[in-house]
């Protein structure tokens, strides 16, 4: 997590955890506040293609 | 995205090629693993994990989700994400692996400059790619509208990658090659020679600053 960044702007991402396993997110957001774009985390994977572009 | 959609829908079939070519898929493991340092590594454009797993890479970058969630299953930690536009921030990796997926990118300067930014300095790049000049290459070339995975593919010659690896500042540079003959006629591992200009398979390794 502390890796990531957002893929436009390489900005700080907000972690939002919806499920997780052990230290496993399965499901949660990614957030870019300044892009304003919540990238999502579906079954253990963060989706972070760029939106819109 | 063209080459995207045909990885998300051929994911299985995509993933059989290295069972039933063994000994191509093995010849070009020993490759990489020539070129791979220790540390905390990335690959990107992962596949199903065919070659991160077994070369112990950390992190796989996969923008097909079909294919990322296979090599999830094989352990790896993925990201899905455009090779253009990486979502990691500077200097966090110790190498940066690309395997037969600069043939499929949109932009391949970007992915390096990309690949670049999130090594740390002295960090590796590394990448395996089918040589445009080689025997292999000029088959590929031909057979690329036929093929269901190579139809959207722009093959490059290593002399060209060599080149955009120089102008991005990267120094260092090693190349290794393999596979000698066409793939139908490979019963058992290939050799692994310095250089390239023979071989189908070139990897090629390079530091940055």
């Amino acid at each position: 997590m502390d890796i990531l960044c957002c893929p436009v702007c390489k900005g700080e991402l907000e972690l939002k955890v919806d499920k997780k396993e052990g230290d496993d997110i399965l499901e949660g957001k990614l957030i870019c506040h300044k892009c304003n774009v919540k990238y999502p985390i579906q079954e253990g994977i963060p989706d972070l293609l760029p939106r819109n572009i | 995205m063209d080459s995207i959609k045909v990885f998300e829908e051929l994911a299985l079939e995509y993933d059989k090629w290295f069972d039933e070519n063994r000994f191509v898929y093995e010849s070009e493991l020993r490759a990489m693993k020539r070129h791979l340092p220790k540390g905390f590594g990335i690959e990107i454009g992962v596949g199903t994990g065919r070659f991160a797993v077994p070369l112990g890479v950390n992190i796989g970058v996969e923008p097909a989700k079909n294919m990322a969630q296979i090599a999830r299953g094989r352990g790896l930690e993925v990201v899905e994400a455009k090779a253009e536009m990486l979502p990691f921030r500077n200097n966090i990796f110790d190498y940066a692996l690309i395997v037969v997926t600069i043939c499929f990118v949109e932009n391949p300067i970007k992915v390096l400059e990309e690949m670049k930014r999130i090594i740390k300095p002295n960090g590796s790049l590394i990448i395996g790619l089918v040589d445009k000049d080689s025997f292999l290459g000029k088959i590929y070339e031909l057979k690329k509208n036929k093929s269901r995975f190579y139809k959207y593919a722009k093959f490059y010659s290593t002399e060209q990658v060599i080149n955009w690896l120089k102008e991005l500042g990267f120094n260092h540079i090693k190349t290794s090659q393999t596979i000698f003959k066409q793939l139908e006629e490979i019963e058992n591992i290939e050799p692994i020679k310095d250089g390239y200009g023979k071989g189908g398979i070139v990897v090629i390794s390079s530091s940055k600053e």
